[in-house]
């Protein structure tokens, strides 16, 4: 047996054995309810054996269930041949008395091949008009490296100009100590040319302490005007499309996730009641329209501190981008301290861009840092803004 | 950037092939046109975009090892093409006196023999009624159309697929494709029998 097939069968079972059993049973043989799930459409008997060997408290209802669970086995099992044939499981399940596999496999085979023609069909007509748009922008990096470079050499050029200079000069140069061993051995200078002196007297090294000097302030007023300002990030980063669609507001269902025909009024939110829900999605229609007052308004007068915590999630955000800042920033903190909070990286980051816009920039980069050191949704983004952050 | 960084962006998003398309296409247009004066440039053009669909989908089905410049590649999968449309049409390729120097001078990998995957439509009716509900559930908006192609032709991983669409995890990841699947199927029959 394959242990691919065994995977599929545990992540198809696991989350309903929960639901019947008072405690999880332990040691479940996996590879005989995986055989049994392999010969299914011949004799589901043999899955039911296995059911009533866990003992389950109604294993009556779980059997009714069976067939759904066959068919997204089956599904997966379909999915995986057609792709990638190389599962030896197959074999078993792919004869004549499994009407229900084959007429997958079938099916996925002719959706591989349509999606086929209609994929490059698309990318064919998009052609030219992505070697039209295509932006290989230089980066940020290169950016700050060319202008170094430049100013560096233009420096340079200076040195070698004021090398000129003082060469042409007809009063010798001295440094100050220099002076002073000369008067030492008493070498007569009229006044007027000592004055000439001290004034040409320039220091070698000085000069370099100087041009080094110029080169770090030159090179910083250069780079840091290229960065963007806090502010600008603060406005780019708060609204970004792409964090909204990880907090899809019908995410926050109890019972299923993202389902798209599904009427707004079939369900309440999690802690809240009926009108409260209604309200709260209103809320939330509002904020993915852009429209944070309104969404601040209404998400704001149901209370969801305490509540329901993504939805407070939402009412930080309107917070923000209508700047209330500080109480945000409150927010946000509370919602930190949530064990377990499904959205912490989130509040991580709308932390993060909080503290930018307050010009907290410590904290705020320390924030952003935790999101580059891990496996985050905002890895990239956090990433972004930190190069581009302005330090004064 | 390198040939094989850009193979690796390509196989991230494959709206980089409008760098591929942009860059390659002058060069492999005349070697075509050195190779196959008579083909008319609207052939040309369609011979080099197939071209691009098979180094395309050579680097999502495989695991794509560039053994030559993309530009070498391109020309050589054009070439192959070329050659294929002559021995189709019972055509031959214009041997100009010089074309063997022409062709020595050419960028081109005689062992690269790639061609565009045949697409199936032994079940007609039911490939036009899934291709018809394909397109319905486009227009119709939501991410089912781009869920089921990322899986089906660009070959997403569920955790690609779960980054790409912020579902919380893989587990719903599969259960809104299984779901999508299910939604197109549906449609299909309709099609199939309305």
């Amino acid at each position: 047996m394959d242990n691919k097939t065994k995977e599929i069968v545990k992540e198809i079972f696991s989350p309903i054995l929960k639901d019947y059993f008072e405690i999880s049973p332990r040691n479940i043989d996996w590879s005989s309810i995986t055989n049994a799930f392999l010969f299914y459409e011949k004799d589901a008997k043999l899955v039911y054996t296995e059911i009533y060997k866990l003992e389950p408290k109604d294993p009556e209802i779980l059997i009714t269930q069976l067939s759904e669970l066959y068919d997204v086995f089956a599904n997966q099992m379909a999915e995986h041949f057609v792709l990638d044939s190389s599962n030896s499981d197959y074999e078993i399940l792919n004869n004549e008395t499994n009407s229900i596999f084959k007429e997958k496999v079938d099916f996925f085979n002719v959706l591989k091949n349509v999606t086929t023609k209609v994929e490059r069909s698309r990318i064919i007509n998009k052609l030219p008009n992505l070697a039209e748009h295509n932006d290989f922008s230089i980066s940020d990096n290169d950016i700050e490296n060319a202008i170094k470079k430049k100013s560096r050499e233009d420096l340079k050029n200076k040195f070698n100009k004021w090398d000129k200079e003082l060469s042409e000069s007809e009063i010798p140069v001295y440094t100050l100590h220099e002076e002073e061993k000369l008067y030492s051995k008493n070498i007569t200078l009229e006044k007027d040319n000592y004055t000439k002196k001290n004034k040409k007297t320039i220091s070698r090294s000085w000069l370099k302490y100087a041009a080094v000097a110029a080169i770090l302030i030159t090179s910083l007023l250069i780079v840091q005007p290229t960065k963007t300002s806090n502010e600008k990030l603060f406005s780019q980063y708060s609204t970004i499309a792409t964090n909204y669609r990880q907090l899809n507001y019908e995410r926050l269902t109890r019972t299923s996730e993202g389902e798209e025909n599904r009427s707004f009024y079939e369900f309440t939110l999690k802690n809240l009641s009926s009108a409260e829900t209604d309200i709260a999605l209103q809320g939330l229609k509002y904020f993915h329209e852009g429209n944070f007052d309104q969404s601040k308004k209404l998400l704001a007068s149901i209370n969801p501190k305490n509540k329901n915590s993504k939805i407070l999630l939402f009412l930080a955000i309107s917070q923000l981008n209508t700047n209330e800042v500080d109480i945000a920033i409150t927010t946000l903190l509370y919602l930190e301290n949530i064990p377990d909070f499904q959205f912490n990286d989130t509040v991580t980051f709308y932390l993060a861009i909080s503290y930018l816009k307050k010009n907290n920039l410590k904290k705020a980069k320390t924030l952003l840092q935790s999101l580059t050191d891990k496996e985050s949704l905002y890895h990239n983004q956090a990433q972004e803004i930190i190069k581009k952050m302005r330090w004064f | 950037m390198s040939d094989q960084e850009l193979i690796e962006l390509i196989k991230e998003d494959h709206d980089y092939l409008g760098y591929v398309y942009k860059n390659n296409k002058d060069s492999c247009i005349s070697f075509m046109r050195n190779m196959s004066p008579k083909t008319s440039p609207d052939d040309l053009n369609d011979i080099f975009q197939d071209a691009i669909i098979i180094l395309y989908e050579k680097i999502v089905n495989e695991d794509f090892q560039l053994t030559a410049t993309i530009q070498t590649y391109l020309n050589s999968v054009c070439r192959f093409q070329i050659l294929n449309k002559f021995r189709s049409d019972k055509k031959k390729v214009n041997h100009d006196n010089n074309f063997e120097i022409i062709v020595d001078k050419l960028n081109y990998d005689n062992s690269i023999q790639d061609n565009l995957q045949p697409i199936e439509q032994s079940e007609e009716t039911q490939f036009n009624a899934i291709e018809r509900a394909l397109k319905a559930i486009e227009k119709a908006g939501g991410n089912c159309y781009e869920l089921l192609t990322l899986f089906w032709y660009h070959k997403k991983s569920v955790e690609e697929l779960t980054t790409h669409f912020g579902y919380s995890n893989s587990a719903n990841t599969k259960n809104q494709k299984y779901k999508c699947q299910k939604r197109l199927q549906k449609l299909a029959i309709n099609y199939q029998n309305g």
